[in-house]
């Protein structure tokens, strides 16, 4: 489904905000492809420059150094209403003044589209984002998700190659914001319209994207599919971003690694590349507790129940902590309580070795 | 809505004050003035409280010949045409300058914001006849751009644009420009800012979106700006007294006169009740041309 042909080229984006020793980097060398019809995410915090990245491919920001290209033509100079791409905004932005289906039209009548041809279009969006019944509402008679859906289908009316969303679900209440996840990565297979989504939510980045970019302070951390990141993190910020992950500091000798007076697990570790010193990061659910059974040594310090499944803070004899987490599947009672002495032992391939921090991307 | 009479009784007092200042100081004299007009004027001012009269309205359109004969007497309607154009112009003059100026002060920052806007209002601190004054010097012959204008060769004899309807314009525009650029700026001060990227992001220009989305929601700004600007310039008294010299009238003046010199007080008052029906009218229509969008 994915093209392999590159919509948008990043290359080596800066911004600065501010002059001489004020100057701040918001931006610092990015540098990625962003390839058709992808559903591609901006991942990470506030402030990590995502929606700055956004805005200059929208047009709103300019490009302190580098430059970002569609489809090979170079964007820069060219006037956000120059650019053949739309965005759907954090707050909408939907003109209060006009009724659903002149929102929707705005865009068509702004780029001369023939009035006799606008009906048509405006119809069939109104359909696609399931609201033919709302034409003549004005936008503060629609709820949240409903003025969402709007915003998407005014966005997506003059079929823009690139389709940009900021932020564009997390004034929704979960639930809704589950259903318009779905609804979207609908939207994105059926229009075959390229998805650039900014989010600092890593659950919905993880459940819509063909791949994410995750950021942090301006630099680009790593870029991959949602199992790349999740599994094979590039570095501790994106471990620690994004899911749940324990850090422990371990020894890797003859294929075996070693906890100090924790004992040592046999499991592979995903880089054996060479022994010593490791710095390790690993899932609480690849992690598996027992009370009497192999694994390294720990005393149970915290139990969170959390419905579908219950975490444990498992204070290592080494004296690391980690997080272990239990499914409640069987629905029996707790495995163990604060105090408990329990074993601690891994899946196969559970632990993974972060590069050294002189190494980070 | 049904209140608990603890409640009514508490909002009557809170509302009281009110409701007396408008009674005393506007419904009174209000209908005191539309009695007035119905009666006939005593020889030396005043009116005749026992005499019924339809005199005043009469004469408004018509003259009344020695033979008691009515003729159509066009003066007066001439006076409030004058007086509906130049309060027009004078709108429609403080718009041009106003809007882009309320737009350039509402696209600066905070602080810059205010300082201007405090600029505007600087004006305010001296008295506007004071100020007018200030015009008759400029504007006279010989006065400073009188001379400026033929020590640099650009006119030739004298200005003669002092006593003429385009001095009281001038003065129009000049003392109520603030009036206009105000309540703009507050409706544009407040506006969505992103809307307008939302507008350049669909591939409108920046005259398209000026047009389809900033100037649809700084409506309510731009009707009570043009409403603060014609309802005082149509009634202005000293402006076109001074700045005019009395030669063209306006309406605020031939009332003046009939309470003044031509001591007929019922005739004054039946003007009066003309330009309010007017302005009504005018409001009326504005406010039904350029509804507020709903849901604002």
């Amino acid at each position: 489904m994915t093209g392999n042909r590159v919509a948008i080229e990043i290359d080596h984006v800066c911004k600065r905000f501010g002059a001489g020793e004020q100057a701040v980097l918001a931006l610092d060398h990015i540098a990625l492809d962003i390839r058709e019809n992808e559903f591609f995410t901006l991942l990470g915090p506030s402030g990590c420059g995502k929606t700055t990245l956004l805005r200059m491919i929208a047009g709103f920001e300019d490009v302190s150094a580098g430059d970002i290209r569609l489809y090979g033509a170079s964007l820069t100079g060219k006037l956000p209403f120059q650019r053949p791409v739309n965005t759907v905004f954090q707050s909408y932005a939907l003109f209060p003044h006009l009724t659903v289906e002149e929102n929707i039209a705005f865009g068509l009548e702004m780029r001369g589209f023939k009035p006799t041809d606008i009906k048509p279009i405006v119809a069939e969006k109104l359909e696609l984002v399931k609201l033919s019944g709302f034409a003549r509402r004005r936008p503060h008679q629609l709820s949240g998700g409903q003025q969402q859906r709007v915003a998407l289908a005014r966005a997506l009316a003059p079929s823009p190659r690139v389709l940009l969303l900021d932020e564009s679900l997390s004034a929704l209440d979960l639930k809704l914001r589950k259903e318009m996840q779905v609804e979207l990565k609908r939207l994105q297979r059926e229009t075959g319209i390229t998805f650039v989504f900014v989010t600092h939510d890593q659950e919905e980045a993880l459940t819509m994207s063909d791949r994410i970019a995750v950021m942090s302070a301006g630099k680009l951390q790593q870029v991959g599919s949602p199992e790349d990141i999740y599994d094979r993190p590039a570095n501790r910020f994106v471990a620690d971003f994004i899911g749940e992950t324990s850090f422990l500091q371990g020894q890797v000798a003859e294929g075996q690694l070693q906890f100090g007076a924790a004992g040592s697990l046999s499991c592979q570790v995903l880089d054996q590349s060479h022994d010593g010193a490791a710095a390790l990061a690993v899932r609480p659910e690849r992690l598996q507790l027992s009370v009497s059974g192999s694994g390294l040594a720990g005393v149970v310090a915290e139990v969170v129940y959390r419905g579908v499944d219950t975490v444990y803070l498992v204070q290592l004899a080494d004296g690391q902590p980690c997080r272990v987490r239990h499914t409640n599947d069987s629905g029996a009672s707790r495995l163990a309580r604060v105090g408990d002495a329990v074993r601690v032992a891994a899946l196969p391939g559970a632990f993974h070795r972060l590069q050294e921090a002189g190494h980070d991307a | 809505m049904t209140l608990d009479p603890y409640r009514r009784t508490r909002r009557r007092l809170l509302l009281a004050p009110t409701t007396l200042t408008l009674l005393l100081f506007m419904v009174l004299p209000m209908l005191l003035m539309g009695w007035m007009s119905l009666l006939a004027p005593d020889t030396y001012g005043g009116v005749r409280w026992k005499e019924w009269s339809l005199d005043a309205y009469v004469q408004f359109l018509y003259e009344r010949d020695l033979d008691d004969s009515l003729t159509l007497n066009s003066d007066y309607l001439q006076i409030f045409g004058r007086s509906f154009l130049l309060a027009g112009f004078a709108t429609v003059v403080t718009l041009l300058i106003g809007f882009p100026t309320a737009l350039y002060i509402a696209l600066k920052e905070e602080k810059t914001r205010q300082r201007l806007i405090l600029l505007i209002s600087i004006p305010f601190w001296t008295n506007l006849l004071v100020r007018t004054y200030a015009w008759m010097l400029l504007l006279r012959n010989g006065g400073l751009i009188d001379s400026s204008l033929s020590a640099l060769g650009l006119s030739q004899g004298t200005l003669d644009v002092l006593y003429t309807p385009t001095a009281v314009a001038i003065g129009f525009v000049y003392s109520f420009l603030p009036f206009m650029v105000l309540p703009i700026y507050t409706s544009l001060e407040k506006m969505d800012w992103r809307l307008v990227e939302a507008a350049f992001d669909l591939g409108a220009n920046r005259w398209l979106a000026l047009r389809r989305v900033i100037l649809p929601l700084a409506m309510p700004g731009i009707v009570a700006g043009c409403l603060l600007v014609f309802i005082p310039a149509i009634g202005s008294y000293f402006i076109p007294e001074l700045l005019g010299g009395g030669k063209s009238l306006m309406i605020g003046n031939l009332i003046q006169n009939q309470f003044g010199t031509a001591r007929n007080w019922p005739f004054g008052a039946a003007l009066s009740f003309m330009l309010l029906a007017l302005v009504l009218l005018v409001m009326w229509i504005y406010t039904r041309r350029f509804q507020r969008p709903p849901g604002e």
